[in-house]
């Protein structure tokens, strides 16, 4: 009975996380405009009826389980916790290995990383081309990462296509152009932003960098033999679109022939200052906008709008006007062997999942190898890129649970034993058929929607006001060790706020709860029944047989190995693999000193709200005597409801209004990227409940998952992001 | 357990249900057809929705009228027209414009053009806010305002309680010019330049687009032209008040009728400010010979003069007489040599390259030889000179400043 009772729980846990892993497939589908996410949705939903199925015969056969073990019979209350973490730390590298082969096109592609730096930009031709420098100012770095396919030879070079991202993105988000584009036979070429990923370089100078790339690449002729410079491309997304504009513009050169850049797209960017800029193009250009690009709000001018800028985009070529009066998307305008060819395309997808969309980068493809003369017979729609994608997104998973086992693994070894042992007593449950009063019922329900609500209602103030009040505020240009981190200062008086917001509320209304009772009960006249105060004690940390400081600093130490165990995975994959954790804008990206310098500075602070929620879970929505599924998914729910709504209020306005409900803030802030970080942080609020729960019964206190998740979340958030640190 | 089993298969149901609705977003997008009256006449339609504005053309107002705008609005009188309330951009109509005016199911709606008369005001005095090319800012129009209104004070006039408008316009002498025209309530134009230059660049028309031009008004930091636009008696007043107040004593006026003044005398703060050439059977182009830093040599030169020729030849301007002149010196020397002379319409292979009270026309990040930064500055408003000046953009002559090496 014991055995088959063992693999009804495996076989349910494995139905969840598939279920879990379904629905986040189905999502993106959805996302990417392919319809078949119901497939996903539908695998999804049978996957879960399975699951809550052989919970529930589980649960019918624990009774008689439990007679045994009163009999005597001895049951196995744990499942090997080191077969898991080896299981896991396999999967990581299994994965790992996998992605490789999709990112390397079957290792057809040699991917590595190289630093660009000033000495580097100065060493050929002083720097210049055609008399205009091009070298970098600071003495700083960019982090580059470059693809190269085995048909690239001196014999025989290949056209060289350079990626951009956009702001707060990495080059590792751009992976699928790379990827894609390398497949075909062009050498690649990404590159970190200034402020983002690798890169240390604190401007925008250099078209952000990419005019210093490109100039490298042009006149190093001693290591970039492989390149054909007479075919040279470059493709940004958003303010990357921007930089490639300006890019093109300024090595154009005044023909065809002398332009540097010979094809350009321009995805995601139709800024006004960037349309002044078409005029000196003097390279074939492809200009995209998602349909749904919750940006265009701020376009809406008969100067500015998108159908102004699309017909600037084909008529001003080459610094002559053309007279086009409308405009048809996909179709392609001039003549693609003078430089004056132009082509617009309008994808049905918004801002921040272009760069994944299957159509938007099949679009990108088959510009470049028209115009780059690529000659590959692969048609733009067949992709490979999702499959390094989800194995890297499937490696994060198996990465989690290697740090969950890897403490259920620790917890048992007699150093950490003592800290589980001591806190038997705080880990107790209340009775689960003990009958909860009305007013607890609507106390912890109420308790429930008002921290959601004022979660859903206070983000986008507080983003506003970390504008506001943080040195960086708005601007690209302020590079300081004070909160450099721009975006995540949002996140940062988020996350305190409602952390106290969550604790105040956790402590208040145990004890109005406790005064109600009492008035209850003098009001009937009976006496009181015992209060549980439990949900207090699980905030402590016991003395057991050792003392209190001793499992204090054992459970911190914990927290670290929690952290380091978790990077050191994503930097042994890295080295080994050249691959990190991640599934499109959720990841865990190689660390460097800059970013933990910023961390260091956040982690502290956004602490608040990761005890709180851990407190809140464990504490309370634990002791409410449901079942586990119940607590986690409740759990889960309180933590990430509040956000999915800003995301519905949003876009439900949107599809509706045309433009977001989040777009202008106050007296005319532009908000709107803050909500797409919501994308992201959604998903981590939605597991972080899960896993601190995970943690607490694993370890029995609630501050070693809550540190350690903590400290794995904000460098995650960190090292996907913008920081604004004068760090070299 | 069963209770539990069917709220969570309903949660999933209605995730499916919402994913699925919104896989229908476009149902939400209305294409909405507006349809454009211009005076009565249905000139065109164009579609919107939520996702997707229209581009729509301007119509042209009738004399002594200015278009306003579009409006929902069915009817309006005359007296009306200056407060209908009209949407927010005169060349593109968004949804969010008209979606309020939609009843029901309706999918087609009207807007009309709003032309309203020309406001008559006492005094409108156009100055030119591009400070880099007049010289003037606002501190200079305050001042001017001060003088003004003591000038009229002291002609019985009482200012205060008098329509006078002192108004700014940026960007380049054709856009200006441009708004000027649209607006119709100008008198009198301060900051820009030649008549030459109005006439060519702005697309103005002497005697009818203005009445005269005088230059060497220094009120701004630079000298420059005033034009009299209006023939009221106020602005013909004010206009001699400016010209005696801020012109320099000799400064003649280049009057509609009147060919344009040879030359100008300079202002005591400002250097002499030579009227470009406005000979049509002339064309002077004027080259940078400090080979080093023009990248321009006598080949290249050779090799300009000589499809420059060929072009006039096969365009009709065979008897256009040409002149290639080399200027050597610093950026100084040349600026003075160029002024002197007084009849260099284009002048190629400069970079920082300024004349006093002329405003040029500049291609920039020009190729000659092994530069890539030089410049072609367009000093006159001749006709030749504009052609010319047009051909030079073409690749054809481009590749001249390049591979004549």
């Amino acid at each position: 009975m014991e055995k088959k009772i063992k693999a009804m729980k495996a076989a349910s846990v494995c139905l969840y996380i598939l279920t879990f892993i379904l629905m986040v497939v189905a999502a993106c589908c959805f996302a990417l405009s392919n319809k078949i996410y119901f497939l996903f949705a539908a695998l999804a939903l049978a996957s879960l009826v399975c699951g809550f199925i052989i919970t529930d015969k589980r649960q019918n056969l624990e009774p008689a389980r439990e007679a045994a073990a009163q009999a005597g019979a001895k049951v196995s209350k744990k499942p090997k916790a080191l077969t898991v973490m080896c299981v896991a730390f396999v999967l990581v590298f299994l994965f790992g290995f996998i992605a490789k082969c999709f990112e390397t096109s079957g290792f057809s592609v040699k991917v590595s990383d190289f630093t660009l730096t000033k000495e580097m930009t100065l060493s050929y031709n002083g720097g210049e081309i055609n008399g205009k420098s091009f070298a970098m100012k600071n003495d700083t770095s960019y982090s580059v990462t470059m693809y190269v396919p085995s048909t690239a030879t001196e014999a025989n070079p290949a056209p060289t296509v350079f990626v951009l991202p956009g702001f707060t993105r990495t080059k590792a988000t751009m992976a699928q152009y790379c990827i894609e584009l390398s497949k075909r036979g062009a050498v690649v070429f990404c590159l970190d932003p200034g402020g983002q990923g690798g890169t240390t370089e604190t401007s925008t100078t250099g078209a952000n960098g990419i005019e210093f790339l490109v100039q490298y690449v042009y006149n190093n002729t001693d290591d970039f033999k492989f390149v054909d410079r007479s075919r040279f491309g470059a493709v940004g997304h958003s303010a990357g679109g921007g930089n490639v504009c300006t890019l093109a513009a300024d090595m154009a050169f005044g023909s065809y022939e002398e332009s540097i850049i010979k094809a350009v797209y321009i995805s995601g960017y139709i800024k006004v200052s960037s349309a002044n800029k078409y005029a000196n193009l003097r390279s074939n250009a492809a200009l995209s906008y998602a349909y749904y690009d919750e940006g265009a709000f701020r376009y809406q001018t008969d100067t500015s709008s998108f159908e102004v800028i699309t017909r600037r985009f084909i008529n001003e070529v080459n610094n002559s006007k053309n007279s086009y009066d409308d405009v048809i998307y996909d179709y392609g305008y001039g003549d693609m062997a003078n430089g004056t060819y132009r082509i617009i395309h309008r994808e049905n997808i918004n801002h921040c999942f272009e760069m994944y969309d299957r159509i938007s980068i099949a679009n990108t493809i088959d510009f470049f190898n028209e115009t780059l003369a690529m000659g590959s017979p692969l048609k733009g729609t067949c992709q490979t890129w999702l499959g390094k994608e989800i194995c890297n997104g499937l490696a994060l998973a198996a990465a989690f649970t290697f740090v969950i086992s890897l403490c259920a693994f620790l917890v048992k070894l007699p150093f950490f034993a003592s800290m589980k042992e001591a806190q038997q007593k705080v880990m107790a449950q209340p009775d689960p058929h003990a009958r909860k009063s009305v007013a607890h019922k609507v106390i912890f329900w109420f308790s429930m929607i008002v921290t959601a609500v004022i979660a859903c209602l206070d983000y986008i103030p507080l983003a506003n006001l970390s504008i506001n009040i943080f040195p960086t505020g708005n601007s690209s240009s302020v590079y300081t060790f004070v909160f450099p981190a721009r975006m995540i200062n949002a996140i940062l008086l988020w996350a305190v706020i409602n952390g106290a917001i969550g604790l105040v509320i956790f402590f208040g209304t145990t004890i109005v709860e406790y005064f109600i009772e009492k008035a209850r009960a003098k009001t009937k006249g009976v006496e009181m029944e015992e209060f549980d105060w439990g949900k207090f004690k699980t905030v402590k940390i016991c003395s057991g047989k050792s003392n209190a400081l001793v499992n204090t600093l054992k459970a911190l130490l914990m927290s670290l190995i929690m952290f380091c165990s978790f990077y050191l995975l994503v930097f042994v994959s890295y080295k080994l693999l050249h691959q990190d954790f991640r599934f499109m804008l959720v990841s865990a990206a190689p660390i460097n000193a800059r970013m933990f310098v910023t961390a260091i500075e956040y982690i502290p602070l956004i602490f608040v709200f990761y005890i709180s929620n851990s407190i809140r879970v464990n504490g309370s929505i634990a002791r409410e005597g449901w079942k586990e599924w119940k607590v986690l998914l409740v759990g889960a729910l309180a933590n990430s409801i509040g956000l999915a709504f800003i995301l519905l209020i949003n876009y439900v306005c949107y599809f509706t209004q045309g433009a977001p409900f989040y777009g202008y803030w106050g007296n005319g802030t532009e908000i709107w990227l803050y909500v797409n970080m919501v994308f992201a942080l959604v998903v981590m609020m939605f597991i972080l409940p899960i896993f601190n729960r995970l943690l607490y019964r694993i370890t029995g206190n609630v501050w070693t998952g809550a540190l350690g998740w903590c400290m794995i979340f904000i460098m995650m958030t960190i090292s996907a992001s913008v920081s604004y640190i004068p760090m070299y | 357990m069963k209770r539990s089993f069917s709220f969570v298969f309903l949660a999933l149901m209605l995730c499916l249900l919402a994913l699925t609705g919104c896989s229908k977003m476009r149902s939400f997008e209305r294409d909405v057809q507006v349809v454009l009256d211009v005076n009565g006449e249905m000139t065109g339609y164009v579609t919107v929705n939520i996702f997707n504005n229209a581009v729509i053309k301007e119509p042209q107002a009738p004399a002594n009228t200015v278009f306003r705008g579009w409006t929902l609005q069915d009817s309006w009188t005359q007296e009306e027209s200056s407060n209908v309330p009209i949407i927010q951009n005169k060349g593109l109509v968004r949804y969010n414009d008209i979606k309020d005016a939609l009843k029901g199911d309706e999918r087609s709606i009207v807007i009309h053009a709003v032309f309203a008369p020309i406001p008559r005001r006492d005094l409108v005095i156009a100055w030119y806010a591009k400070e880099s090319t007049s010289g003037f800012n606002q501190g200079h129009i305050d001042v001017l305002k001060d003088k003004l209104y003591e000038y009229l004070r002291s002609e019985g006039y009482k200012p205060e309680s008098m329509d006078i408008v002192f108004r700014g316009y940026d960007g380049g002498v054709a856009d200006t010019c441009a708004a000027i025209n649209k607006d119709g309530d100008v008198d009198i134009t301060v900051g820009w330049s030649s008549s030459s230059n109005l006439t060519g660049t702005g697309g103005w028309t002497e005697g009818v687009d203005f009445k005269e031009n005088t230059g060497n008004i220094t009120i701004g930091a630079k000298a420059r032209y005033s034009a009299r636009i209006s023939d009221t008696d106020l602005s013909k007043k004010v206009y001699a008040w400016i010209i005696s107040t801020f012109g320099a004593a000799e400064a003649p006026a280049q009057s509609a009728p009147a060919p344009a003044p040879a030359t100008e005398t300079a202002p005591a703060q400002a250097p002499a400010a030579q009227a470009p050439a406005t000979d049509e059977s002339t064309l002077v182009i004027g080259w940078y010979a400090k080979t080093g830093t023009s990248g321009m040599d006598q080949a290249t030169a050779d090799a300009l003069e000589k499809a420059v020729r060929h072009y006039l030849d096969s365009n009709g301007h065979a008897s256009v007489s040409l002149t290639f002149r080399p200027y050597d010196g610093n950026v100084a020397d040349v600026q003075s040599a160029v002024l002197a002379d007084g009849d260099v319409d284009v002048m190629v292979g400069m970079k920082a390259f300024a004349l006093e009270g002329i405003e040029m026309e500049v291609q920039n990040d020009v190729a000659m030889g092994p530069k890539t930064d030089r410049r072609i500055h367009r000093i006159s408003g001749k006709k030749i000179a504009i052609e010319v000046f047009e051909w030079l953009k073409t690749e054809e002559a481009r590749k001249l400043f390049v591979s004549a090496q």
